[in-house]
Protein backbone atom coordinates (compact mmCIF):
# COMPACT_ATOMS: atom_id res chain seq x y z
CA UNK A 1 0.00 0.00 0.00
CA UNK A 2 2.82 2.05 0.66
CA UNK A 3 4.49 1.50 -2.76
CA UNK A 4 0.86 2.06 -4.47
CA UNK A 5 0.75 5.25 -2.49
CA UNK A 6 3.86 6.37 -3.68
CA UNK A 7 3.34 5.00 -7.31
CA UNK A 8 0.32 7.84 -7.14
CA UNK A 9 2.62 10.72 -6.50
CA UNK A 10 1.46 10.99 -2.86
CA UNK A 11 5.29 12.26 -1.68
CA UNK A 12 6.55 11.99 1.88
CA UNK A 13 4.51 8.44 2.00
CA UNK A 14 6.26 6.71 5.15
CA UNK A 15 4.65 3.76 7.06
CA UNK A 16 1.29 2.60 6.56
CA UNK A 17 -0.60 0.31 8.35
CA UNK A 18 -3.95 -1.48 8.31
CA UNK A 19 -6.26 -1.88 11.05
CA UNK A 20 -9.62 -2.43 12.53
CA UNK A 21 -12.10 -0.13 13.86
CA UNK A 22 -15.21 -1.07 15.70
CA UNK A 23 -18.29 0.40 17.35
CA UNK A 24 -19.99 -0.68 20.00
CA UNK A 25 -23.31 0.16 21.55
CA UNK A 26 -23.42 -0.28 24.96
CA UNK A 27 -25.90 -0.20 28.06
CA UNK A 28 -24.44 0.76 31.09
CA UNK A 29 -24.93 2.33 34.30
CA UNK A 30 -21.60 4.37 34.16
CA UNK A 31 -18.53 5.26 32.45
CA UNK A 32 -16.19 3.68 34.53
CA UNK A 33 -18.45 0.39 34.34
CA UNK A 34 -18.70 0.83 30.22
CA UNK A 35 -15.21 0.78 30.40
CA UNK A 36 -14.52 -2.42 32.31
CA UNK A 37 -17.32 -4.25 30.37
CA UNK A 38 -15.03 -2.85 27.37
CA UNK A 39 -11.99 -3.78 28.23
CA UNK A 40 -12.74 -6.90 29.02
CA UNK A 41 -14.54 -8.07 25.83
CA UNK A 42 -11.14 -6.29 23.69
CA UNK A 43 -8.83 -8.39 25.84
CA UNK A 44 -10.97 -11.53 25.63
CA UNK A 45 -12.15 -11.57 21.61
CA UNK A 46 -11.92 -8.43 19.74
CA UNK A 47 -8.11 -8.53 19.90
CA UNK A 48 -5.51 -10.97 20.00
CA UNK A 49 -3.40 -9.53 22.27
CA UNK A 50 -0.23 -11.82 20.69
CA UNK A 51 -0.56 -9.72 17.57
CA UNK A 52 -2.63 -6.86 18.09
CA UNK A 53 -2.45 -4.05 20.50
CA UNK A 54 -6.16 -2.34 21.41
CA UNK A 55 -7.13 1.29 22.63
CA UNK A 56 -11.30 2.37 23.14
CA UNK A 57 -12.84 5.89 23.54
CA UNK A 58 -16.29 5.65 25.46
CA UNK A 59 -18.61 8.33 23.67
CA UNK A 60 -21.37 8.83 25.44
CA UNK B 1 -23.57 -38.24 3.88
CA UNK B 2 -21.77 -39.65 7.41
CA UNK B 3 -24.02 -40.87 9.73
CA UNK B 4 -23.36 -39.89 13.25
CA UNK B 5 -21.85 -42.21 15.44
CA UNK B 6 -20.04 -42.07 18.91
CA UNK B 7 -17.20 -44.15 20.28
CA UNK B 8 -17.19 -47.91 20.07
CA UNK B 9 -16.42 -49.33 23.73
CA UNK B 10 -14.91 -52.45 24.12
CA UNK B 11 -12.81 -52.78 21.15
CA UNK B 12 -9.45 -51.51 21.80
CA UNK B 13 -8.12 -51.89 18.23
CA UNK B 14 -10.59 -49.36 16.80
CA UNK B 15 -9.98 -45.61 17.98
CA UNK B 16 -12.61 -43.46 18.10
CA UNK B 17 -12.29 -39.68 16.61
CA UNK B 18 -14.55 -37.30 17.04
CA UNK B 19 -13.95 -34.79 13.95
CA UNK B 20 -15.81 -31.23 15.03
CA UNK B 21 -18.10 -29.29 12.72
CA UNK B 22 -18.25 -25.70 13.05
CA UNK B 23 -20.69 -23.45 10.84
CA UNK B 24 -17.87 -22.91 7.46
CA UNK B 25 -15.88 -26.42 8.38
CA UNK B 26 -15.29 -27.52 4.72
CA UNK B 27 -12.18 -30.34 5.43
CA UNK B 28 -14.81 -32.24 8.26
CA UNK B 29 -15.67 -35.17 5.65
CA UNK B 30 -12.36 -35.64 4.19
CA UNK B 31 -10.97 -36.10 7.70
CA UNK B 32 -13.93 -38.85 8.46
CA UNK B 33 -13.13 -40.44 5.07
CA UNK B 34 -9.71 -40.90 5.79
CA UNK B 35 -10.28 -42.25 9.75
CA UNK B 36 -12.82 -44.27 8.77
CA UNK B 37 -12.54 -45.75 5.39
CA UNK B 38 -8.72 -45.58 4.65
CA UNK B 39 -7.37 -46.16 7.87
CA UNK B 40 -10.37 -48.22 9.46
CA UNK B 41 -11.08 -46.77 12.82
CA UNK B 42 -14.05 -45.10 14.07
CA UNK B 43 -14.82 -41.18 13.66
CA UNK B 44 -18.12 -39.17 13.54
CA UNK B 45 -19.03 -35.48 12.94
CA UNK B 46 -19.42 -33.51 16.34
CA UNK B 47 -21.47 -30.35 16.22
CA UNK B 48 -19.89 -27.08 17.84
CA UNK B 49 -23.21 -26.89 19.92
CA UNK B 50 -21.98 -30.44 22.04
CA UNK B 51 -20.54 -30.35 24.94
CA UNK B 52 -19.85 -33.75 25.25
CA UNK B 53 -16.92 -35.30 22.96
CA UNK B 54 -18.75 -39.02 23.19
CA UNK B 55 -16.33 -41.31 24.72
CA UNK B 56 -13.31 -39.64 21.98
CA UNK B 57 -9.82 -40.87 22.14
CA UNK B 58 -8.75 -38.47 20.06
CA UNK B 59 -10.30 -34.89 18.76
CA UNK B 60 -9.56 -33.76 15.34
CA UNK B 61 -10.36 -30.06 14.61
CA UNK B 62 -10.49 -29.21 10.57
CA UNK B 63 -9.65 -27.00 8.23
CA UNK B 64 -12.43 -24.77 6.73
CA UNK B 65 -13.56 -20.83 7.48
CA UNK B 66 -15.46 -21.28 10.50
CA UNK B 67 -17.52 -18.83 11.00
CA UNK B 68 -16.84 -17.21 8.18
CA UNK B 69 -13.32 -15.99 9.52
CA UNK B 70 -15.45 -13.44 11.12
CA UNK B 71 -12.97 -10.61 13.17
CA UNK B 72 -10.23 -12.96 13.06
CA UNK B 73 -9.34 -16.60 11.84
CA UNK B 74 -10.81 -18.99 14.58
CA UNK B 75 -11.63 -16.22 17.09
CA UNK B 76 -15.30 -17.26 17.14
CA UNK B 77 -15.07 -20.82 16.98
CA UNK B 78 -13.22 -20.67 20.30
CA UNK B 79 -16.04 -19.96 22.39
CA UNK B 80 -17.88 -22.72 20.62
CA UNK B 81 -19.67 -25.01 23.72
CA UNK B 82 -17.58 -27.82 22.23
CA UNK B 83 -14.54 -26.27 22.63
CA UNK B 84 -15.22 -25.90 26.50
CA UNK B 85 -15.15 -29.79 26.11
CA UNK B 86 -12.02 -29.65 24.05
CA UNK B 87 -9.83 -27.39 26.32
CA UNK B 88 -11.16 -30.12 29.53
CA UNK B 89 -9.73 -33.22 27.17
CA UNK B 90 -6.79 -31.17 26.30
CA UNK B 91 -5.78 -30.93 30.17
CA UNK B 92 -6.67 -34.40 30.75
CA UNK B 93 -3.82 -35.45 28.31
CA UNK B 94 -6.40 -36.12 25.23
CA UNK B 95 -5.05 -35.91 21.55
CA UNK B 96 -5.96 -32.88 20.13
CA UNK B 97 -4.91 -32.08 16.25
CA UNK B 98 -5.90 -28.75 14.57
CA UNK B 99 -5.64 -28.73 10.54
CA UNK B 100 -4.87 -25.59 9.47
CA UNK B 101 -8.48 -23.13 10.65
CA UNK B 102 -8.14 -26.05 13.13
CA UNK B 103 -4.55 -24.41 14.10
CA UNK B 104 -5.91 -21.21 14.09
CA UNK B 105 -8.83 -21.92 16.40
CA UNK B 106 -6.06 -23.81 19.22
CA UNK B 107 -4.08 -20.57 18.75
CA UNK B 108 -7.13 -18.59 19.16
CA UNK B 109 -8.15 -20.73 22.24
CA UNK B 110 -4.49 -20.61 24.00
CA UNK B 111 -4.03 -24.28 23.27
CA UNK B 112 -1.15 -23.76 21.41
CA UNK B 113 1.33 -20.49 21.68
CA UNK B 114 1.36 -18.03 18.87
CA UNK B 115 -1.10 -17.00 16.31
CA UNK B 116 -1.31 -17.14 12.68
CA UNK B 117 -1.73 -14.07 10.44
CA UNK B 118 -2.39 -13.12 6.98
CA UNK B 119 0.01 -14.71 4.39
CA UNK B 120 3.18 -12.47 3.53
CA UNK B 121 2.45 -12.46 -0.12
CA UNK B 122 -1.11 -11.49 0.96
CA UNK B 123 -2.10 -14.21 -1.22
CA UNK B 124 -4.19 -17.61 -0.74
CA UNK B 125 -1.55 -20.06 -1.35
CA UNK B 126 -2.89 -23.35 -2.76
CA UNK B 127 -0.16 -25.87 -3.47
CA UNK B 128 1.72 -28.90 -2.49
CA UNK B 129 4.43 -28.09 -0.10
CA UNK B 130 7.44 -30.18 1.68
CA UNK B 131 7.91 -30.42 5.34
CA UNK B 132 11.02 -31.13 7.67
CA UNK B 133 9.57 -33.12 10.38
CA UNK B 134 12.14 -31.51 13.10
CA UNK B 135 10.78 -33.64 16.18
CA UNK B 136 9.81 -36.98 15.86
CA UNK B 137 9.30 -37.73 19.15
CA UNK B 138 5.99 -36.81 19.51
CA UNK B 139 2.00 -38.50 19.52
CA UNK B 140 1.67 -37.17 16.01
CA UNK B 141 5.16 -37.54 14.14
CA UNK B 142 6.43 -40.90 15.79
CA UNK B 143 5.56 -42.88 12.60
CA UNK B 144 7.24 -40.56 10.35
CA UNK B 145 10.93 -42.22 9.23
CA UNK B 146 13.83 -40.33 10.11
CA UNK B 147 14.85 -37.82 7.04
CA UNK B 148 11.81 -38.52 5.41
CA UNK B 149 10.20 -35.36 3.90
CA UNK B 150 6.11 -34.70 3.59
CA UNK B 151 4.89 -33.77 0.29
CA UNK B 152 1.15 -32.08 1.15
CA UNK B 153 -0.74 -29.99 0.05
CA UNK B 154 -1.70 -26.11 1.96
CA UNK B 155 -4.71 -24.09 1.24
CA UNK B 156 -4.73 -20.41 3.28
CA UNK B 157 -4.82 -17.37 2.92
CA UNK B 158 -3.57 -16.88 7.01
CA UNK B 159 -0.82 -19.26 7.91
CA UNK B 160 2.28 -17.38 8.36
CA UNK B 161 2.81 -18.68 12.20
CA UNK B 162 3.86 -15.63 14.48
CA UNK B 163 4.72 -15.73 18.51
CA UNK B 164 7.60 -13.63 19.79
CA UNK B 165 11.40 -14.29 19.79
CA UNK B 166 11.12 -15.69 23.32
CA UNK B 167 7.95 -18.13 22.85
CA UNK B 168 10.36 -19.10 19.22
CA UNK B 169 13.14 -19.91 21.45
CA UNK B 170 10.92 -21.77 23.68
CA UNK B 171 9.09 -23.83 21.56
CA UNK B 172 12.50 -25.15 19.44
CA UNK B 173 14.41 -25.74 22.58
CA UNK B 174 11.54 -28.01 24.24
CA UNK B 175 11.37 -29.94 20.58
CA UNK B 176 7.90 -28.43 20.03
CA UNK B 177 8.36 -27.11 16.20
CA UNK B 178 6.95 -30.48 14.64
CA UNK B 179 7.45 -29.85 11.11
CA UNK B 180 8.80 -26.86 8.70
CA UNK B 181 8.56 -25.90 5.15
CA UNK B 182 11.47 -27.22 3.45
CA UNK B 183 12.12 -27.64 -0.58
CA UNK B 184 12.52 -30.82 -1.93
CA UNK B 185 15.94 -31.55 -0.85
CA UNK B 186 15.33 -30.55 2.63
CA UNK B 187 16.38 -27.08 3.26
CA UNK B 188 14.83 -24.90 5.08
CA UNK B 189 14.70 -21.57 3.27
CA UNK B 190 12.47 -18.56 2.48
CA UNK B 191 11.76 -19.67 -1.15
CA UNK B 192 10.42 -23.06 0.46
CA UNK B 193 7.58 -21.38 2.76
CA UNK B 194 4.45 -20.39 1.57
CA UNK B 195 3.32 -17.83 3.51
CA UNK B 196 6.42 -16.48 5.20
CA UNK B 197 6.21 -17.82 8.74
CA UNK B 198 8.26 -17.07 11.37
CA UNK B 199 11.53 -19.58 11.22
CA UNK B 200 9.32 -21.58 8.29
CA UNK B 201 7.34 -22.95 11.19
CA UNK B 202 4.19 -25.47 9.41
CA UNK B 203 3.29 -27.04 13.20
CA UNK B 204 3.73 -27.12 16.60
CA UNK B 205 2.74 -29.05 19.66
CA UNK B 206 2.26 -27.57 23.22
CA UNK B 207 4.66 -28.44 25.83
CA UNK B 208 2.47 -31.44 27.21
CA UNK B 209 2.92 -32.88 23.15
CA UNK B 210 -0.67 -33.70 23.58
CA UNK B 211 -2.31 -30.73 21.14
CA UNK B 212 -1.20 -30.22 17.59
CA UNK B 213 -1.37 -27.63 15.07
CA UNK B 214 -0.17 -27.81 11.64
CA UNK B 215 -0.89 -25.36 8.39
CA UNK B 216 -1.28 -28.37 6.11
CA UNK B 217 -3.52 -31.17 5.04
CA UNK B 218 -2.56 -34.81 6.16
CA UNK B 219 -6.19 -35.60 5.16
CA UNK B 220 -5.87 -34.08 1.59
CA UNK B 221 -2.96 -36.56 0.95
CA UNK B 222 -4.06 -39.94 2.61
CA UNK B 223 -4.63 -41.67 -0.66
CA UNK B 224 -2.81 -43.04 -3.45
CA UNK B 225 -5.42 -42.07 -5.58
CA UNK B 226 -4.83 -38.40 -4.79
CA UNK B 227 -1.27 -38.86 -5.79
CA UNK B 228 0.49 -38.55 -2.44
CA UNK B 229 -0.26 -40.49 1.09
CA UNK B 230 2.71 -39.07 3.50
CA UNK B 231 -0.59 -37.01 5.41
CA UNK B 232 -1.54 -40.84 6.44
CA UNK B 233 1.62 -41.00 8.61
CA UNK B 234 0.52 -37.82 10.82
CA UNK B 235 -2.88 -40.01 11.45
CA UNK B 236 -0.73 -43.25 12.27
CA UNK B 237 1.37 -41.67 14.46
CA UNK B 238 -1.71 -40.21 16.77
CA UNK B 239 -3.24 -44.18 16.03
CA UNK B 240 0.28 -46.04 16.98
CA UNK B 241 0.22 -43.77 20.81
CA UNK B 242 -3.26 -43.61 21.13
CA UNK B 243 -2.89 -47.70 20.86
CA UNK B 244 0.01 -47.87 22.81
CA UNK B 245 -1.50 -45.45 25.74
CA UNK B 246 -4.85 -48.13 25.74
CA UNK B 247 -2.51 -51.19 26.08
CA UNK B 248 -0.71 -49.12 29.02
CA UNK B 249 -3.94 -48.66 30.49
CA UNK B 250 -4.57 -52.63 30.79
Amino acid sequence: MQTALLHMGYAGIGDVRVGKYLEVDLSAPDVESARKTIDEACHRLLSNPVIEDYHFEIVE
Amino acid sequence: MVALTAAIPGDDSKMNFAVLQFPGSNCDQDCVHVLRNVLGHSAWLQWHKERSLRGADAVIIPGGFSYGDYLRTGAIARFSPVMQAVVEFAGNGGLVLGICNGFQILCEAGLLPGALIRNRSLQFRCEHVYLKTVAPDSPFTRKIPEGRLLRIPVAHGEGCYFADAATIRRLFANRQVLWQYCDAKGRVSDDASPNGSVRNIAGICNATRNVAGLMPHPERASEGILGCEDGRLVFESMIEALTERKLAVK
